[in-house]
């Protein structure tokens, strides 16, 4: 895996988005840095990203709001290295994760990130344990290995009689489960979440978000997460709010 | 992402359309069962004209002659000469004439051959009614005589177990070429005693010991057949032989000119199956792409997930490999069994109709591996568009629009 060594100098930093705590000796947990993103649809060009400034911290509870459109899904998939910035970069540690190419990014997320969807996405022809445990197959681990993970965490989250059911015939709220188990199957060191209740009643959306509260605050996982939503606008610990690009707030969470 | 789950995913993958799957597994089973009938319908013919021409010891024989050489005769000189060569271990001889038979008042004109039982031995004339030629001519009053059926027939026909150890006369032509004044020479009237009748009923021909003919003043052989002590040795034998300046034949070549027609025969019967089997291919082609259509989430999903592409890839590629693997395998059984039917339902007539049951049909295990392959090769080149295009899949795009 290609490392390019991390730039010294400090983020130009627009005032907004980077936390002004001290960061210790180790880096953040992800770094961003003047990130732009610009695409064309059609004959307009649409600028997505104007330079963002963004660090992310272990144990953060990050929580991404805004109106559609104002590039919060954009933000998360260059972070995700799913998407490439057309300028910025974007560290992981020290590691420059776009220095590498786009399978060694994909062995990288594997690894180290999990990532739940506004909709549930399933292999129609694996049941619901052998989907959860997907990210360690195709990470190279044994089938029977990566089944025992998987029931293990689907157990932790009160899933496991679902195991053996086809994952479209679970309920939206059990498919959400069922993808949040995915997402933490790996054991990742971050979760990111694109609106993950934009499909769900308010009741299975608040149990979905009560999920991903105990596993930051219990379990210390670091989260991202990208809402719309107001009803959950106060959850986490730190907020930042973006409009047509940019990042126009950033908040700590008092509660905590 | 190790094999097991590999095949594991494929496999699920293919049963979750069980119709569509024995749909496009029907197209490939009926291809290359077709080429299987086919070529192992040539295969078989091959081997039957084959055996014609090689039963007995044919490839331990070379069959030598004077070619139409003026110089070089094949006279009892150059026959102890070729004898003579270390690898030959034995020689038979026959002179070719012309007879005219005689019954009352009819003639025939009939091939009149100078040979001995071992010549006759060797060239697959088979004696169905009495016995072979005699070793020596010493202890008979008149020549022995094996006649074809047809010569039979010329004599009034029916049972040929009657006309052993009867008389016939025959008017004998020798051509000057065989002659060691070089003259034409006749010898009317001469009687020989039947004591063997021919299975071949195809000419009316007359077979009697060449020393009957030798004592008449025959000098030149028209052809020999030499025995060798070791078939490997062949082309040396054949080299030495050809260099007293006589002519050589080998079975040998003759195999190889069957072989080259029937290659021919092979590949126009194979085009046929090929044609069968390429439809068979774009049906699976077809399935296979649509197939991708149908789980582009998927694809972006396991993308998004970190499987790496050359892994996507595969998953299209062993899919498409199982199709081509099983069609072909099945293909295989119903190719053998369609010959199994056509071979009895053929013998059968063939028995009805008075013939032999023969294998009209054979398939060498090299060519089932061959079958094998080809339809592994089949899947792997079907599968590789659809997998290359699912490799190129934009996972954000998909998950965004799809």
């Amino acid at each position: 895996m290609n490392k390019k060594e991390r730039s010294k100098e400090t983020p130009t930093s627009k005032g907004v988005g980077v936390p002004t705590e001290s960061v210790g000796k180790k880096p953040p947990l992800i770094t961003v840095e003047n990130l732009k993103k610009s695409f064309r649809v059609g004959k307009n060009k649409v600028r997505a990203l104007r330079g963002v400034d963004l660090k992310i911290e272990k144990g953060d509870f990050l929580l991404i709001y805004g109106p559609s459109g104002c590039g919060k899904t954009t933000l998360l998939n260059i972070i995700a290295g799913l998407d490439t910035p057309t300028a910025g970069r974007l560290f992981y540690r020290d590691l420059d994760l776009f220095t590498l190419d786009e399978d060694s990014r994909g062995i990288f997320r594997s690894k180290r990130m999990g990532i739940v969807h506004q909709l549930s996405n399933w292999v129609r022809s694996l049941n619901t344990i052998e989907n959860v445990a997907l990210p360690l197959i195709i990470e190279g681990k044994k089938e029977s290995e990566a089944i025992k993970h998987a029931k293990s965490i689907m157990s932790d989250l009160k899933i496991g009689d679902l195991a053996h059911q086809l994952p479209t015939q679970l309920s939206g709220g059990q498919q959400q489960k069922a993808e949040i188990a995915r997402a933490l199957v790996s054991k990742p060191q971050i979760i990111l979440a694109d609106e993950p209740t934009g499909d769900l009643d308010t009741s299975s959306a608040d149990e979905i978000m009560g999920l991903l509260d105990y596993l930051n605050k219990q379990l210390g996982r670091t989260i991202v997460l990208v809402t719309h939503n107001p009803n959950y606008a106060s959850m986490g610990t730190r907020k930042i709010e973006m409009q047509d690009g940019v990042i126009t707030k950033s908040t700590c969470n008092t509660n905590e | 992402m190790n094999k097991k789950f590999l095949f594991k995913l494929a496999y699920r993958n293919l049963m979750a359309h069980r119709l569509r799957t024995v749909l496009t597994l029907l197209g490939i089973l009926i291809g290359i069962s077709a080429i299987v009938f086919l070529v192992s319908f040539a295969f078989g013919l091959e081997n039957l004209v084959t055996e014609q021409v090689t039963r007995g010891d044919a490839f331990k024989l070379i069959d030598v002659g004077a070619g139409n050489s003026q110089v070089v005769k094949l006279n009892q000189e150059t026959v102890d000469r070729a004898a003579g060569i270390p690898n030959v271990k034995t020689t038979a001889l026959i002179i070719n004439a012309g007879a005219t038979a005689k019954n009352q008042d009819k003639t025939l004109d009939v091939a009149f051959y100078g040979t001995s039982a071992q010549y006759m031995d060797w060239s697959g004339w088979k004696i169905r009614w009495g016995k072979p030629l005699p070793e020596s001519i010493e202890s008979e009053s008149s020549g022995s005589i094996v006649v074809s059926q047809k010569y039979l027939d010329f004599l009034g026909g029916g049972d040929p177990e009657q006309y052993l150890g009867k008389k016939t006369t025959l008017d004998i032509t020798l051509s000057k070429g065989l002659m060691k004044e070089n003259k034409n020479k006749v010898l009317a009237d001469r009687e020989f005693t039947i004591v063997g009748v021919l299975q071949d009923n195809a000419n009316a021909a007359v077979n009697t010991n060449y020393q009957n003919l030798i004592s008449e003043g025959v000098a030149n052989f028209s052809q020999m057949k030499v025995e060798l002590a070791d078939r490997s040795q062949v082309t040396a034998t054949r080299q030495q032989i050809e260099n007293l300046g006589l002519k050589t034949q080998y079975v040998g070549d003759t195999v190889n000119q069957i072989d080259q027609v029937f290659s021919i025969f092979k590949i126009i019967l194979g085009g046929f199956g090929l044609i069968a089997l390429a439809v068979a291919a774009l049906g699976m082609f077809n399935t296979l792409t649509i197939s991708l259509m149908e789980r582009i989430r998927e694809v972006a999903l396991m993308k998004v997930l970190g499987m790496r592409k050359k892994d996507i890839r595969n998953i299209f590629i062993t899919e498409a490999i199982f199709l081509g693997t099983f069609g072909g395998l099945i293909g295989i059984l119903l190719g053998y069994l369609e010959s199994l039917l056509a071979n009895s339902i053929l013998n059968q007539i063939a028995i009805s109709a008075g013939g032999e049951a023969v294998n009209i049909f054979y398939l060498p295990i090299w060519f089932i591996i061959v079958v094998v392959l080809f339809s592994l090769l089949i899947g792997f080149l079907t599968g590789l568009y659809p997998a290359r295009r699912a490799t190129r899949i934009n996972a954000l795009d998909v998950m965004r629009y799809e």
